[in-house]
């Protein structure tokens, strides 16, 4: 399983960051995920393998406040 | 004329008069209001050389022409003044509800000259002013003040812009704040206002501003409104306010930590977005007609382990940037309260967390003894930090010497404390740490008024590339490197967005609603000033006035004697490598790389890069030849 704040998606072979927005239902336009810690940029998403047990974050990134 | 009343008013608290200027449309075309328009009065009516706590300072509040269309994002006003802290001018933005009550009480705009001879407010009521006693007002916290004065004017709904405690002491970052909550907080505004015995500004106003075009008005009120109801970026920052940066920036290695020697904080859940929904927040709070609501609620009745006053508000990312991280204080208990603390007493929290930090570092390398502070203060003691940031609202014990700002203070601490002092022009840093984010490194330290994180983009907007609101400003590549290089092609972006930005502020709107991430475009915002005035507004002008507006600031500061030699970041962060573990830990600033794109900022910008400031060419080229051919008071030689 892989956790995204309170929720969890099932873990697959190949499961992509692109993959959690969709099952999650959530908007895309996020320019930062966070695997384990570890910053990934929208850019790299496709190369980003997410491992089983992952903790993933997505970032809005807004700069200010 | 559309959009403004035309009718500036002039309050000189020496002689206890008011005048009101009626300046023509041109004036309001090149100037429009907010930013530009403060900055052109302060160059005006100040002469050079002014003591910033004397009553030849000036404070300027401005609006727009589109002050007061019940669009979101459209709540706020601008104060400048010549700031205490930097001794160079300021400009700050405020939301809330006090710009557009001051379009309704009948005025786009008020200066305010000289120093009473004893406590006042001024209130300001249908095209009427009046300065009434304060003497009552004195030394009480912002809060009661208000209810004061709403008891004693009769009306609930007046709208007070005010001071407190620490800008009555002349806490040299003591900060303007409206509603209790909304804070025009850099640069000391606060010591201005308290300089001139001028505790508040009241006013209201049963006024209509007279728009061009009120159906188009509506239509991009409901547009905005019916946005920020979807999923998305709005609905995040609706749910999670500005402190969803803390988990955002500690990613990337930019939240600053333990006086910016760190750029991660393994706390940083303890004063996120999220824990401070679940511990502290009653529900998201908002400024005038604005349907993001991205201001935190306080719950009431939050006794323990701190009796919190939920009137204050919660925490902004700042906030939780310098007095959390930066103190490396992982308690969103104490971290509301010290918010609350520096709202009650009128105190910028990211100055007072930026001088705390540097305490408690001072603390722990033996430079300041405990005795000195009074109690111990190591990083991480939420009990220091709360204490700390009262005695500096009210300049008590060790609070007095904090409240002259980390510059003073280190001096008189030796080299030691002078090396590790985060500061630039003497005001302390944003909570976005340049190692991180190599365009802040520009933008901070080419800042006029001292660094800013607001003033531009950040680099992480870049990442995918430009979006179409920056290539309508002709910024069509993603820049090399990564979100901490600092290289050529940024420093391209840094000019244009600055620019960008600084038109976005001299139409006093709110970048959450009006910048790049957020629900209205550019076209948007020609849209609505065009429905207010009339004007046919281009991108080209808008631009312009951002462009006219930073020369202005900055021909005002070359009148002060500032150079390149003040455009520059603390030693800290070229020698001293992040300590963390974190996506930067290990890094500096390159000196060599920033010099050379400090050098290009003023080449793309058309300053010379030998002094950094405007050539007369180029002040005639945006209409301001007046500044170096006839300035009123004091020559330039620019």
């Amino acid at each position: 399983m892989v956790t995204v704040g309170d929720a969890t998606v099932c873990w697959h072979e190949g499961l992509s960051l692109a993959d959690i927005l969709r099952e999650l239902g959530l908007p895309e336009g996020y320019p930062l995920a966070e695997i384990d810690g570890t910053p990934v940029w929208k850019q790299d998403w496709d190369a980003a393998a997410v491992p089983d047990g992952a903790r993933v974050r997505f970032h809005w990134m807004i700069g200010g406040g | 004329m559309k959009g403004n009343s035309g009718k500036i008013l002039h309050i000189d608290l020496t002689a206890g008069t008011t005048s009101v200027e009626f300046p023509d449309e041109m004036f309001y075309r090149t100037y429009a209001g907010g930013a530009c328009m403060g900055a052109y009065y302060l160059l005006r009516m100040m002469a050079a050389g002014a003591d910033p706590l004397g009553p030849d300072n000036v404070l300027v509040f401005t609006t727009s022409a589109i002050t007061g269309a019940a669009v979101s994002g459209n709540a706020r006003h601008c104060v400048s003044a010549k700031s205490p802290l930097t001794g160079t001018i300021m400009n700050s933005e405020a939301g809330g509800f006090w710009g557009p009550e001051l379009k309704f009480a009948g005025f786009d705009a008020i200066t305010v000259s000289g120093r009473s001879s004893k406590p006042v407010y001024l209130w300001i009521h249908d095209g009427e002013c009046e300065l009434r006693d304060a003497s009552m007002l004195w030394g009480k916290p912002t809060g009661e003040v208000q209810d004061a004065i709403r008891a004693e004017l009769g009306d609930s709904r007046v709208r007070v812009a005010q001071i407190g405690p620490a800008g009555e002491r002349l806490v040299r970052f003591a900060c303007i704040v409206n509603e209790l909550k909304h804070f025009n907080g850099r640069g000391g505004l606060g010591a201005v206002m308290g300089s001139k015995n001028l505790r508040a500004i009241a006013v209201r106003g049963s006024g209509k501003p007279d728009w061009a075009d009120p159906v188009t008005i509506l239509d991009l009120a409901r547009s905005g409104a019916g946005k920020v109801r979807r999923p998305g970026v709005w609905a995040d920052f609706r749910r999670l306010g500005t402190l969803q940066t803390v988990a955002d920036n500690t990613t990337i290695g930019s939240l600053p930590t333990r006086n910016f020697s760190m750029g991660t904080f393994s706390e940083y859940e303890n004063i996120s977005g999220e824990a401070f929904a679940r511990d502290m927040m009653d529900k998201p709070g908002t400024c005038w007609a604005c349907a993001q609501q991205c201001k935190r609620d306080v719950k009431k009745g939050i006794e323990s382990p701190r009796q919190i006053d939920a009137r204050y508000g919660g925490p902004e990312y700042e906030t939780a940037g310098l007095l959390g991280s930066n103190c490396m204080i992982g308690d969103v208990h104490a971290l509301t309260k010290a918010n609350e603390i520096a709202g009650k007493l009128g105190i910028d929290t990211i100055s007072l967390g930026g001088v705390i930090g540097f305490v408690m570092e001072c603390f722990e390398r033996g430079i300041l003894s405990e005795e000195q502070i009074g109690f111990p203060a190591p990083f991480g003691d939420g009990e220091a930090l709360v204490r700390l940031a009262e005695m500096t609202g009210l300049r008590s014990g060790i609070g007095d010497s904090i409240a002259e700002g980390v510059a003073r203070l280190a001096v008189g601490l030796g080299p030691e404390a002078q090396r590790i002092a985060v500061h630039i022009k003497g005001k302390e840093l944003p909570a976005h740490t340049p190692t991180a984010k190599g365009m802040m490194a520009i933008l901070y330290a080419v800042g006029s008024f001292g660094p800013d994180h607001m003033s531009g983009a950040h680099d992480e907007q870049f990442t995918s590339g430009p979006n179409e609101a920056y290539r309508g400003i002709g910024i069509y590549e993603k820049p090399p490197g990564a979100n901490w290089d600092l290289n050529l092609e940024k420093v391209n972006i840094v000019a244009r967005a600055q620019q960008l930005v600084s038109a976005i502020d001299s139409w006093s709107v709110c970048q959450f609603c009006f910048h790049v991430w957020t629900i209205y475009s550019m076209e948007n915002l020609l849209a609505l000033i065009k429905a207010c005035t009339g004007w046919s507004y281009t991108m080209h002008e808008f631009m312009l006035l951002g462009e006219r507006r930073l020369n202005l600031l900055r021909a005002f500061n070359a009148r002060e004697g500032f150079t390149k030699a003040d455009d520059d970041l603390p030693p800290r962060l070229f020698e001293d490598p992040l300590l963390d573990n974190g996506p930067t830990g290990g890094r500096t600033v390159d000196r060599e790389q920033f010099l050379q794109c400090r050098d290009e900022y003023y080449r793309l910008v058309g300053w010379d890069p030998t002094t950094g400031n405007p050539t007369g060419a180029k002040l005639r080229e945006l209409g301001l030849g007046w500044i170096s051919e006839a300035a009123p008071t004091a020559p330039v030689v620019l």
